[in-house]
């Protein structure tokens, strides 16, 4: 049974239950619950509703089924059992008292309802983006199909989905993940994890969980419901009530800022905890740690098309290990899109240290942790600046480690490789034939390295500097353009994985001067106490084109 | 010992003791709602299925003393019940407006499964108390119109000044999400 079908099936049983369906509605209905036990146990269960609305709403109804008083009397009054066939003929009557009584109250009534038609929301529930999500056609952004109606289930093994919901509660679902739409202000979470992000308006926002409820007061908060049904409640901001769903148990917890409860089948009390943001991937909330050192800030130049720019001690978010499940780009004047870099799969996120060098931090990376940005368009004409200090030798499998990689064809890549050598290119093929090919050898001090990489296929030129002194030129034929994610630490599905620290990567979508290289270089060195040394690096390959 | 005599479905007189036409409106009044609920599965329409359970209760009360008391009460009340809903729908020529016969006979028997699981029937109607407090009170109020005023949908529609059809959209709208808000409950 589809989600059409599902749609008609509802829709028929609904003039079914209101005796309007016709004889061809029949037949309709008749052919999509024929042989489908899914499409008649909706059937089954949709008509229940209708019989136990009637049984407990209709207070006069009650009386209708036969009590047993009554029967007892029939029956000792001698009479035959077809005195049990005298129909009740009290419906009708108390019915018209009841629409006289209540004539008033139901004007007032269909007022308000039709007043409330005016101000619901145009849409129930919709998809408002999508990160490495493993969901629906498209792993990133917002998708073509984005409405999400009552009852719609999203179930997803891995990436973070926002949803935001008619009365404007956003709430970021992260895999594995099973969630339902109730309402436009109401979702059920079946199992896994969840961030709410609640504004005033959509106060009341809840999440009803199997064990628990979590009733919004305004405020942000998280919700995780394990594979045994546990649940948890976490309080990020102003105030939540959980209200107890086991059993016929229905005890009210209020639980403030940094408070969180669980409820489980198996203790018998509520337990009482503090609430672990770090548990909870949140792409709204991403923090800035405190910067130990502020100074000398990097000057870059503008309108220059910078569009991505990661820098580890701003805008990052680790998990309760203290791994990195967010690094945000903190690009701006140029770039009006945050195209942060992600990993959601817990095995695969690269450490964050606090404190590496010159009291600055730094994104560990292990050769099988890597990071992947949103996707981004990158240009004909593109320059990367990189701050790094690799362990090349432990590269797994004595291999090159790639710094980044454009994830193309055409793949734009800059790796050092296990002997210490550094190279960038743009790849067309899956052997990396490299356009640009630019080699050196890197000195192999226990410091940072600054390297920047221009390459301009309009001019057919690229440059590496590295420490800012320039270390190579050679031609560039080939486009690196393309609309991709970009990988970072290792390549898309290749055993090319860094083993080092990254302090910060820049991506501009132009071809950076010389002298912006340098200067960019100069101070990056500063910030990051890099001293220029005598023995710099030496080029090895590359093809230096006349100077123009 | 008090007795009476007793017509049962083939016209046969049967004498009945005292103590089982107590026994018969014992387990007759714990279970009619039951067998109310799987006729109305198969007659949605609420009076209609009140009629089927008169009859039915009728047949029940003839048949009674062929029941065997070590069996299940509902699944047979309830074989007797479908049976009594194909009669009145070839009866009254209503086939038209229902399901098909085979497609009733796939019904029935999912409905006679839910019908014998005593808990979970009594668990669904619990859990639909909680859910319907869950609704905005503009659907409580559209809910309050059909079920406890009886109201059809064009006399609510027309008393709101509303199209029929946005009246028939939100009544169906409301009944799916309740399914799914029971469903959720019983799932815990």
């Amino acid at each position: 049974m589809n989600r059409a079908d599902e749609s008609r099936i509802h829709a028929l049983i609904a003039r079914l239950c209101d005796a309007e369906l016709t004889e061809a509605e029949a037949e309709e209905l008749s052919r999509l619950l024929n042989h489908d036990p899914q499409a008649i146990q909706e059937y089954v269960d949709l008509t229940a509703i209708e019989f136990h609305l009637h049984r407990k709403m209709w207070v006069p109804l009650q009386t209708s089924v036969v009590s047993e008083h009554q029967l007892q009397q029939i029956l000792s009054m001698g009479a035959r059992s077809d005195s049990l066939v005298q129909r009740n003929s009290f419906p009708s009557r108390h019915r018209k008292s009841l629409f006289v009584a209540v004539a008033a109250s139901l004007v007032i009534a269909c007022g308000l309802l039709v007043q409330s038609y005016r101000v619901d929301s145009e849409f129930v529930a919709r998809i408002t983006d999508q990160i490495d999500c493993s969901w629906g056609e498209s792993r990133w952004g917002k998708p073509r199909l984005d409405v999400l109606q009552e009852g719609r289930v999203i179930e997803f093994e891995l990436g973070l989905m926002s949803v935001e919901f008619g009365k404007g509660a956003e709430v970021v679902l992260e895999g594995p993940v099973r969630f339902e739409v109730i309402d436009n202000n109401r979702g059920y979470l079946r199992s896994g994890k969840l961030t709410a992000n609640v504004p005033r308006q959509a106060t009341g926002f809840s999440i009803e969980m199997p064990l628990a409820e979590a009733i919004d007061l305004g405020t942000s908060f998280g919700a995780y419901v394990n594979s045994q049904g546990d649940c948890e409640t976490h309080v990020f901001e102003g105030k939540v009530v959980v209200q107890s769903r086991r059993g016929g148990d229905s005890q009210q917890w209020q639980l403030g800022a940094t408070q969180a409860l669980r409820i489980s089948k198996q203790e018998l009390d509520p337990q009482q905890f503090a609430a672990q943001p770090a548990a909870f991937s949140n792409p709204t909330n991403l923090s800035a740690v405190a910067q130990n050192n502020v100074s000398p800030e990097v000057s870059l130049p503008a309108n220059r098309g910078l569009t991505l720019w990661l820098e580890a001690s701003q805008r990052i978010q680790v998990d309760s290990a203290g791994r990195l499940t967010c690094w945000g780009d903190i690009s701006h004047g140029d770039n009006t899109v945050a195209d942060n870099a992600w990993q959601l799969d817990v095995n695969s996120r690269p450490q964050w240290i606090p404190n590496e060098i010159a009291g600055r931090p730094a994104v560990r990376f292990n050769g099988s942790s890597c990071l992947v940005t949103s996707p981004l368009a990158s240009g004909e004409d593109i320059t990367v600046m990189c701050v790094f200090h690799g362990q090349p030798q432990d590269f797994p499998n004595r291999r090159a480690g790639q710094l980044i990689n454009f994830n193309g064809p055409p793949s734009l890549i800059l790796e050092q490789s296990w002997d210490n050598q550094f190279l960038g290119g743009v790849g067309l093929d899956p052997v990396q034939n490299l356009s640009g090919r630019l080699e050196v050898s890197l000195p192999s001090e226990e410091r940072p390295i600054v390297c920047a990489y221009a390459y301009s296929s309009t001019t057919n030129r690229s440059a590496l500097y590295v420490n800012g002194e320039l270390v190579g030129k050679s031609l560039a034929p080939v486009s690196p353009a393309i609309f991709s994610t970009k990988f970072i630490g290792q390549a898309s599905g290749q055993n090319h994985g860094f083993v080092g620290d990254i302090h910060e990567i820049m991506l501009f979508n132009s071809e950076l001067s010389a002298e912006e290289c340098i200067h960019i270089s100069s101070d990056l060195m500063a910030k990051y106490g890099i001293t220029q040394k005598d023995s710099e690096p030496r080029v090895l390959s590359g093809l230096v084109p006349e100077e123009e | 010992m008090e007795e009476e005599r007793q017509v049962d479905a083939l016209g046969r007189d049967k004498l009945m003791d005292t103590s089982s036409t107590e026994e018969f409106v014992r387990v007759y009044s714990k279970s009619q709602h039951r067998i109310m609920r799987f006729i109305q599965c198969l007659v949605p329409k609420y009076s209609e299925a009140e009629d089927v359970l008169q009859e039915t209760s009728a047949i029940l009360w003839r048949k009674w003393p062929e029941f065997q008391r070590d069996k299940d009460f509902v699944k047979w009340a309830c074989g007797i019940a479908r049976l009594e809903v194909f009669r009145m729908l070839r009866q009254n020529k209503k086939s038209g407006q229902y399901l098909n016969e085979d497609v009733l006979n796939q019904v029935a028997e999912a409905a006679l499964s839910e019908a014998v699981e005593t808990d979970r029937f009594a668990a669904g109607e619990a859990a639909l108390k909680n859910c319907i407090q869950e609704l905005a009170q503009t659907e409580k109020r559209v809910l309050t119109l059909r079920y406890q005023y009886d109201k059809t949908i064009v006399e609510i529609a027309e008393e709101c000044n509303r199209p029929k059809s946005s009246i028939h959209d939100l009544l169906a709208k409301i009944r799916a999400r309740l399914m799914r808000c029971v469903r959720r409950r019983l799932e815990t």
